[in-house]
C-alpha cells in the first residue's frame, strides 16, 4: 500500500503523523495539568470545617446558654457557696463565643450576611462579659444575682437565635455557592475527560492502522529476505557450477604446461611456459576466491577444521609463492615462534587461501623490500568461540606480515577499517574499493571468527596482524639459552633483514650480529672465533678485501652461508652453503646440517 | 551494682504506680478526669478519679502544631492514655471520651502510639482554662502528619474532656 504511493507521499504521511502525535501529546499534557488544580480545588471546597463547623458551634453556643440558665434556675440557698461552679458554667458558654471568633471559623463567619453575624456575635460577647460581674457576686454567695443574670440571658436569647439563624443561612448560602463552583468544575472535568477520551480513541485508531502497516512491512521484509536468500542460493549454484567446470580444465592445463616445461630445452620457452602456468594458477585462485566470496555472502561457508603441522603448511604456502616473490625481488622470511606447538587445529585450506591472496596483494607493494611472516601466540581475547574439532583448547594465534615496502594505499586502508559484515558495506563495494584479494581476505578472516588489524606508514612499509582462533593444546615455553650450544654469526647489514634472520635462527643457535668493523678486527687480530657459521645476506656489499677475510675465516673452520645472488655475483668465492628466498626454518636447518 | 540499680528502679516504679493508684482512691485537688471501664482488677466499683497533679506525674509528651481552632503554632504538653491505662493495668483498645458539653467521641488507642497524639493539659507551658477548651484536650500532630487533616481526626480532637471510658473491641 505504502510502496504504491511513492516516497514523497510516504514522507508527507509520515510528517502529518508526527505532527498529529505531537498535537495529541501536547493536548493531553495540557489537559492533564488543567485537571490537577481542579481536583485540588475540589478537595479544599469539600473540607468539612469550612461550612459545617459554623452551624455546630453556633448551636452549641445556644445550648450552653440554656444550660447556664438551667443551672441558675436550679440554684437554691442550699447550694451556696457554689465553689466555682457558676464560673465553670459561664466559661463553657464563653469558650464557644471565643471559638466562633477565632481561627478559620471566625474568618469564615465574618463573611455571613454582610458581617451581620459578626456584629451579633460582638453584641452577645459584650453582654456576656457584663454578666461576669454578677457571676462573681454569685460566687461570693449572693443568690439575689440569679434573677438579674436570668433576665439578661433571656434578653440575649433572641439575639443568639438570630445569630444561629444567620449562621445557618450563611452556611447554606456558602454551601450552595461552593456546590455551584463544584458543579462548574465537574463540568470542566467532564469536558476535559471527553476530549481526552477523543484523543485516546484517535490514538487507538492510529495504533491500529500503524500496526496494520507494521504487519505488512514485516511480511514484506520476510518476503524480501526469502527472495535475497533465493538469489544468493542461485548465485552460489551458478558460481559453484562455473568453478567445478573450469577448475579441472585449468588444472589439466597447468599439469600439461609443467610436462611441456620439463620437455623443453629452450630457456625462453621455459620462461614463457612458466608465465602461462602462473597466469593459470592465478585464474584458479580467482575462481576459488569468487566462489568463497559468494559462499560467505550466502552465509554458507563452513570451516573444515583439521589437525596439521602448521609450520609445514606455512612453509608450503610461502614456497608456492616463490616465483611471485622473485619477480618483485622481495626477500621473504618465514618464522614460526617456538611457543607454537607442532600440531594445531585450524582450517588449513582457508588459511592457505588467506595467506596466498594477502601475499599476492602485498608483494607488488614490496618491490626490492623485505617481508617477514611470523606466527606466534596472540594476546587478543576470543570474542566468538568457533566449533571445536577435538579436545584441544581454543586459543588465539597471530600471524604477522611485516614489510618494508611502500605501505598500503589509502583506499585499502579505509576498506580494511570498515566492518566487512556491515549490511551497508556490500561485497561489491568492498571489491570496488580494495580489490578482490583484500576483500576476500577480510571476509574469510571474519568468517573464521578472526580479526584483521594493520599499521602502515607511507614509504616505510606496513604490518598486518591476523588473529585467528585455533585449536592448540598449550603454548610451549621459549627454549632456554643454556640448551643452545651452537652459535652463528650474521654479518650485519643494518636492515630489517637482520632482525628477521636473527629471529629465525634464535630458536636453534646463539646468534651474534657481526659488523664489518668487527669482522675486520676479528681477522686482523687472528682472534679465536666463537661461531661455526657466518651468514651473509644479499643486503651486504662485499669488497675484495672482505672476501679475503672470509677465506681466512674458512681456514679457521668457519662455514660461510650466503644468499644465492651473492653466489652469482662472486663466482670466485666458494661458500659452504647458499640459501634462496623465501627463507624458512626448514631450508636453513637443512643447509646448516649438511656441513655438520 | 547492677542488682542495686535494678532494685532502685523497681522501687521508683512501684512508688509511681502507688501514687497513681492512690489517686484513684481519692484525689487531693479538683477532679479533672474520671476513668471507667474494666477496673475490676483494681477492686473498684466506682470510676477512678484523677486530679491534674496526678496526671502530670505520668510520662510527659509534647507536640508543637497548628490546629484549625487556634491562630498559629502552639506547644501542647500532656500524657499518653496508654501510659495511664498501663499503670492502672486496664486492658482496652478504644477510649470513649466525654466533654463537659456532653459531646462524646471514641478514639482508638493506636492513635496515641502510632500518630503520637496526646491528651494535653498545658498549652504554651500554661494550664489550659475551661474557657480556652481545657483542662484536657486531645491534640494530634497535624503538622507532622498532614494526612490527619480530615473530618475523622478533627472529630476525635475533643476538648474540655471530663470522662474517659475504656472499651474492648467487642464493645
Amino acid at each position: 500500500m505504502a510502496t504504491e504511493q511513492g516516497p514523497e507521499a510516504n514522507k508527507q504521511r509520515k510528517r502529518t503523523l508526527i505532527n498529529f502525535l505531537i498535537i495529541c501529546v501536547c493536548c493531553s499534557s495540557l489537559l492533564t495539568f488543567l485537571l490537577i488544580p481542579l481536583a485540588d480545588n475540589s478537595t479544599r471546597l469539600n473540607a468539612r470545617q469550612v461550612f459545617d463547623s459554623s452551624r455546630w458551634h453556633s448551636l452549641q453556643l445556644q445550648l450552653q446558654t440554656y444550660r447556664l440558665m438551667n443551672y441558675l434556675s436550679d440554684l437554691s440557698a442550699d447550694d451556696l457557696p457554689v465553689n466555682g461552679n457558676a464560673y465553670f458554667q459561664y466559661d463553657l458558654v464563653l469558650s464557644r463565643v471565643d471559638l466562633l471568633r477565632k481561627g478559620d471559623l471566625g474568618r469564615h463567619i465574618r463573611n455571613f450576611a454582610n458581617g451581620r453575624a459578626t456584629r451579633l456575635l460582638n453584641i452577645i460577647s459584650g453582654e456576656l462579659e457584663l454578666i461576669s460581674l454578677n457571676i462573681e457576686h454569685l460566687e461570693n454567695g449572693r443568690l439575689d444575682q440569679v434573677p438579674i443574670i436570668m433576665e439578661r440571658l433571656r434578653s440575649l436569647d433572641s439575639q443568639i437565635t438570630d445569630f444561629v439563624v444567620i449562621v445557618n443561612q450563611g452556611a447554606n448560602d456558602y454551601v450552595t455557592k461552593k456546590r455551584a463552583e463544584l458543579d462548574v468544575q465537574l463540568e470542566c472535568i467532564q469536558f476535559i475527560s471527553l476530549i481526552l477520551l477523543g484523543i485516546s480513541a484517535a490514538l487507538l485508531f492510529m495504533t491500529f492502522k500503524l500496526s496494520q502497516v507494521f504487519r505488512q512491512s514485516l511480511n514484506r521484509t520476510a518476503r524480501l529476505e526469502q527472495r535475497i536468500e533465493d538469489i544468493l542460493n542461485s548465485k552460489v549454484d551458478v558460481i559453484s557450477r562455473i568453478t567445478s567446470e573450469l577448475k579441472p580444465a585449468i588444472t589439466s592445463i597447468i599439469s600439461r604446461l609443467s610436462y611441456l616445461k620439463q620437455d623443453s630445452a629452450k630457456e625462453s620457452t621455459q620462461v614463457a611456459l612458466e608465465r602461462v602456468t602462473n597466469h593459470n594458477s592465478q585464474i584458479l585462485t580467482l575462481l576459488d576466491g569468487y566462489h568463497d566470496l559468494i559462499l560467505i555472502e550466502a552465509n554458507k561457508l563452513k570451516p573444515h577444521i583439521s589437525e596439521g603441522a602448521i609450520r609445514d603448511h606455512l612453509e608450503y604456502t610461502i614456497q608456492a609463492l616463490e616465483p611471485t616473490f622473485s619477480a618483485h625481488n622481495v626477500r621473504v622470511i618465514c618464522q614460526v615462534d617456538p611457543r607454537i606447538p607442532s600440531l594445531v587445529d585450524t582450517d588449513y585450506k582457508r588459511l592457505h587461501e588467506i595467506l596466498t591472496v594477502l601475499l599476492l596483494q602485498i608483494t607488488p607493494l614490496c618491490v626490492d623490500a623485505e617481508l617477514m611472516l611470523n606466527i606466534r601466540p596472540s594476546t587478543l581475547p576470543i570474542l566468538r568461540v568457533p566449533e571445536k574439532h577435538n579436545d584441544k583448547a581454543i586459543k588465539m594465534v597471530q600471524i604477522s606480515l611485516k614489510d618494508t615496502g611502500e605501505g598500503l594505499p589509502e583506499a585499502i586502508q579505509s576498506g580494511l577499517r570498515s566492518n566487512p559484515f556491515n549490511p551497508t558495506n556490500t561485497v561489491a563495494n568492498q571489491i570496488q574499493q580494495m580489490g578482490l584479494g583484500f576483500t576476500l581476505c577480510h571476509l574469510l578472516i571474519g568468517s573464521l571468527d578472526g580479526e584483521l588489524h594493520f599499521s602502515t606508514t607511507q614509504g616505510k612499509g606496513s604490518e598486518i596482524w591476523i588473529d585467528l582462533p585455533m585449536g592448540v593444546n598449550a603454548f610451549a615455553n621459549r627454549p632456554g639459552a643454556d640448551n643452545i650450544t651452537e652459535s652463528i654469526a650474521v654479518l650485519s647489514s643494518d636492515t630489517f633483514l637482520d632482525q628477521g634472520l636473527e629471529a629465525l635462527l634464535a630458536s636453534s643457535y646463539q646468534v651474534q650480529l657481526l659488523s664489518e668493523e668487527q669482522l675486520t678486527m676479528l681477522v686482523l687480530n687472528s682472534a679465536d672465533v666463537s661461531f661455526s657459521w657466518l651468514l651473509i645476506s644479499d643486503k651486504t656489499t662485499l669488497s675484495s678485501l672482505q672476501l679475503e677475510y672470509l677465506k681466512q675465516l674458512q681456514r679457521q673452520s668457519v662455514n660461510i652461508i650466503w644468499c644465492a645472488s651473492l653466489a652469482r655475483k662472486y663466482p670466485e668465492f666458494h661458500a659452504e652453503a647458499v640459501y634462496h628466498y623465501p627463507i624458512t626454518a626448514s631450508q636453513l636447518a637443512a643447509l646448516l646440517r649438511s656441513q655438520d | 551494682m547492677k542488682r542495686l540499680l535494678r532494685g532502685t528502679l523497681a522501687v521508683l516504679f512501684t512508688a509511681l504506680c502507688h501514687s497513681v493508684f492512690a489517686a484513684s482512691e481519692g484525689p487531693e485537688g479538683p477532679v479533672v478526669l474520671t476513668v471507667s471501664g474494666h477496673l475490676e482488677q483494681l477492686d473498684l466499683t466506682t470510676p477512678a478519679r484523677f486530679d491534674l497533679a496526678t496526671l502530670k506525674q505520668l510520662p510527659v509528651h509534647q507536640i508543637s502544631t497548628q490546629t484549625p481552632w487556634e491562630e498559629g503554632t502552639h506547644l501542647y504538653v500532656g500524657f499518653d492514655p496508654n501510659d495511664l491505662l498501663a499503670q492502672l493495668n486496664v486492658p482496652g483498645d478504644v477510649i470513649r471520651l466525654t466533654a463537659f458539653n456532653h459531646y462524646i467521641t471514641e478514639v482508638p488507642l493506636t492513635d496515641f502510639s502510632s500518630h503520637r497524639a496526646i491528651i494535653a493539659y498545658a498549652m504554651d507551658n500554661q494550664d489550659i482554662s475551661i474557657r480556652n477548651k481545657g483542662p484536657l484536650m486531645v491534640v494530634y500532630d497535624f503538622d507532622q502528619y498532614p494526612e490527619l487533616r480530615n473530618e475523622a481526626y478533627y472529630g476525635r480532637s475533643i476538648w474540655q474532656i471530663q470522662a474517659l471510658q475504656v472499651l474492648m473491641p467487642e464493645q
